[in-house]
């Protein structure tokens, strides 16, 4: 497949990552597929932020360990990650503030005195940004028609100089490089007339749950999650959410636990830490069977850990997060796609069971932007199951009635004969305190009963490639598409077909169903972004054999190149 | 009564988590709000295991965050009768940081603090606003440091209405907790309750010779500084409302709040924020 992949690095404020995602939309625009990873280190030296693009002419999920157009904004940047770039490369500076680059064999360098053009023309410095599009474009001789478009509509909201400004730029950019085409890259010209939308993990959660219906979110701020908030904070008023940033984890889970108990879809969001926090709170969900959906955007732990990096670290604490033996849910989706639509179905799981849902995001899947389909992210249809709520009461009311299924009625306040006392202590079926008692034991099982008829419910995983497969490569949450492409790798280079095992539905798990739907393969990798291999005891208990397993945890995503075979 | 529920309470007998039952429901007939306009969230203590003793859409919470779900309720729907029941530990230690950023923000809630300065329900250990030199079961040879000064911190962390009442006198009691109740922002009445078992020095006789109320004594409930002085008083025990302002409550500067759109769950076309990608 056919891939360009550019790196553009500076230090923070120099808006590399802005940069990185306004040529991912022009290019997005022209009609090409985009994938785009960003890193932001937060460390005094050599701390370079970096956006990373992938371009290609197909669809393309996660990007590569090395990148072969580089613009780097300052020496630091350069320095930085000069050893990251490929073989066959091209660097692109500004030679005012870069300075000279040694060349490298089968390496280009583009050297412009940006500042001194720009200021000919009277143009501020920070569109130097924007000269880097024009002239990156320009040396891979890409159609620049539809650019200045693409430029107004991002610069729309910062008024008409700056739209002008950056178009000057642009086409400065563009001018200063005419006669440098470069074609050793390969990047024919894009077949897609399809819309795509080039959307975040976070982006993704955050519509899901306007979609849904949510009505109330609550968040202490931390990374990687945060973006939730601000598009919910921004959005909410006109879409029927009330967002209200609490002033602890702890605050953000009891206030909504009261705005789900009121009747309102409620969600919060943190990252691992915050996850902690938010146990007791939990714990307590579960025995007083109020729904609610708790995001998790994963970062690397313990402790502090890297704060602004991936990992999937966290899928045991989420199946066994809060004191006691409670009901719960745990969903990883793989893609922006699959967020969108799993966060609609956590937020009907958490009210049809009555149960917390914790949802697994991480860094590298909130906060990557992937080319989307419109048309398939749009046709989404899950219908709003809010289960078991009665608004008229006739007779006695009994919150917690025992039930086969172990889901019971619930009023909300406000509605006329349904008073009844929501218990974190253990409790009879009115919700009237008990202790040690004969109703315990069936209260109880009452709640824990849920489980396996939520695991016989939810969809299972998801298989990638030829049916005949009988090896494959598994993996959960973000890790999905990196292990779609291991499989194809393995598949050209043994000959033998590999498919890819994809977990999104992470607990409960129906362990013979699953079983029975794995017993084909009788070799299995296992690709985890952790330390230890959190889902393979799930596999071994299930009578899997995993062959090989392949973890990273230095903070960043795996690859598409990087595991190397053979 | 119409509060009333069949469940008997557990309380020791001579306890004044009965007169705060009693003050409230009192409270909340002559207001006449029925049951299913109120949520009572409760915390964990003697205070906490009032939660089946009262008749309301009631919430049993964790140790120190009975708040929390009642400023979640307010959100959702403002039109109801919000009340936290909590006691001293919850609110002034285990869960202070939720008590100052609820009194920040003005959160229009109802808290009714049953505060017998000891730890009860654990058999007797020092609390937040246990006197110096008492001795508990946790610091036997007399608590080491002073207790935490309620009024003025709710107070100073932006609290609108700031109250105290005390179970000697059920009936001012009630009076102060329709006030609260009346009151629109965040609510306060630290009640001064006797606990028969456990502490033996702030008992009903040792308040009655120190309290005096304050709107007999000329208090301006709108004066901070004066509120702030009184709050301070050593020998004499102020009861009644200390501070009382009219402020805007978070809800009326949201619009969302105001049209209970928290209950508006329903399924919503995202065609339009589809433009942004």
């Amino acid at each position: 497949m056919p891939t360009v992949t550019i790196r553009i690095a500076g230090p923070a404020g120099y808006g590399a990552k802005s940069i990185g995602l306004l040529m991912q939309k022009a290019l997005r625009d022209m009609g090409y597929h985009t994938f785009g990873y960003m890193g932001y280190p937060s460390l005094i030296r050599g701390g370079e932020n970096f956006y990373q693009l992938t371009v290609s002419t197909k669809p393309i999920n996660a990007t590569f360990s090395k990148f072969e157009i580089f613009v780097p904004l300052t020496r630091d940047a350069y320095d930085t990650y000069k050893h990251l770039l490929a073989r066959r490369s091209l660097v692109v500076f500004n030679a005012e503030s870069v300075g000279l680059i040694p060349s490298r064999l089968g390496s280009k360098n583009i050297g412009i005195n940006v500042f001194s053009m720009l200021k000919e023309k009277g143009l501020p410095t920070i569109t130097q940004n924007v000269f880097f599009i024009g002239a990156v474009f320009t040396i891979l001789g890409l159609d620049l028609s539809g650019v200045e478009k693409t430029l107004r509509k991002f610069f729309a909201s910062k008024g008409e100089k700056v739209v002008s400004q950056n178009i000057q730029a642009f086409k400065l950019g563009a001018a200063s490089v005419k006669d440098s085409l470069d074609d050793r890259f390969d990047l024919p010209k894009p077949r897609s007339k399809n819309r795509n939308l080039v959307i975040s993990g976070n982006e993704a959660i955050a519509l899901g749950f306007i979609k849904a219906g949510g009505t109330f979110y609550s968040a202490y701020p931390m990374t990687p999650s945060t973006n939730i908030l601000h598009f919910l904070a921004k959005h909410g008023p006109d879409n029927g959410v009330i967002v209200r940033q609490a002033s602890t984890e702890i605050e953000a889970i009891g206030v909504a636990a009261g705005a789900s108990f009121a009747g309102a879809r409620a969600m919060v969001g943190t990252s691992g830490g915050g996850l902690d926090l938010m146990g007791e709170f939990i714990s307590m969900l579960g025995v007083t069977e109020v729904p609610l959906v708790i995001v998790d955007a994963q970062r690397v732990g313990p402790g502090t850990g890297l704060p602004t990096w991936t990992e999937q670290s966290d899928l045991n604490l989420a199946k066994n997060i809060g004191h006691g033996e409670f009901p719960r849910i745990v969903i990883a989706p793989g893609d922006p796609l699959e967020a969108y639509e799993m966060i609609q179905h956590a937020l009907n799981l958490a009210e049809v069971w009555q149960v917390p849902v914790i949802f697994l995001s991480d860094k590298y899947l909130s906060e990557s932007f992937f080319s989307v389909a419109y048309d398939k992210l749009n046709g989404v249809k899950i219908r709003v199951d809010r289960g078991k709520i009665l608004r008229k009461v006739k007779g006695n009311f009994l919150r917690y009635k025992f039930d086969k299924l172990g889901v019971s009625y619930r009023t909300l306040p406000g509605t006329p004969g349904g008073l009844h006392v929501v218990n974190s202590d253990d409790h009879d079926e009115y919700g009237n305190s008990i202790e040690s008692d004969p109703i315990r034991p069936l209260m109880q099982s009452k709640r824990l009963i849920k489980l396996k008829h939520i695991a016989r419910s939810l969809p299972g995983l998801a298989i990638y490639g030829k049916k005949q497969a009988k090896r494959a490569v598994v993996a959960w949450g973000s890790m999905k598409w990196p292990a779609i492409y291991l499989a194809e790798r393995l598949t050209e280079q043994t000959g033998k077909p590999w498919a890819a095992v994809h977990f999104a539905y992470m607990y409960p798990l129906d362990y013979s169903r699953i079983a029975k739907r794995l017993s084909r393969f009788s070799e299995i990798y296992l690709i985890e972004n952790n330390s230890t291999a959190q889902l393979k005891a799930d596999l071994e208990k299930m009578g899997l054999k995993v062959v090989k397993t392949f973890l990273k945890f230095d903070g960043e995503p795996f690859f598409i190149d990087e595991i190397k075979l053979g | 009564m119409q509060y009333n529920s069949p469940i008997t309470p557990t309380w020791c007998p001579g306890c004044g988590n009965f007169v705060i039952h009693a003050s409230l429901k009192g409270a909340l007939t002559e207001l006449g709000i029925p049951p299913h306009q109120v949520v009572m969230t409760f915390d964990i203590g003697c205070a906490g295991n009032g939660a089946d003793k009262i008749l309301g859409y009631n919430f049993k919470v964790l140790h120190g965050r009975a708040i929390l779900p009642a400023i979640g309720v307010k959100y959702i729907n403002p039109d109801l009768t919000v009340i936290a029941l909590i006691g001293d530990g919850g609110m002034y230690w285990e869960g202070a940081a939720h008590w100052i950023a609820a009194a920040q923000r003005n959160e229009d809630i109802v808290v009714l603090v049953s505060n017998n300065q000891i730890y009860a329900l654990t058999t007797g250990q020092t609390a937040p606003t246990t006197e110096h030199n008492y001795a508990t079961k946790s610091y036997p040879y007399g608590t080491p440091f002073y207790p935490l000064n309620p009024v003025a911190v709710s107070i100073a962390a932006g609290a609108t209405f700031v109250a105290r009442g005390w179970t000697g006198d059920p009936a001012y009691l009630k009076e102060l907790i329709k006030a609260a109740i009346k009151h629109k922002g965040f609510a306060i009445v630290d009640i001064l309750q006797n606990c028969v078992t456990w502490n033996h020095l702030n008992t009903l006789e040792y308040y009655r010779e120190r309290v005096y109320k304050l709107d007999e004594a000329g208090h301006d409930p709108t004066d901070k500084q004066a509120a702030y002085q009184r709050a301070e008083e050593k020998d004499k025990v102020p009861i009644g409302i200390f501070y009382h302002v009219q402020a805007p409550s978070i809800y009326e500067e949201y619009p969302l709040v105001k049209k209970k759109a928290g209950l508006e769950v329903k399924g919503r076309s995202v065609s339009k924020l589809l433009a942004e990608f």
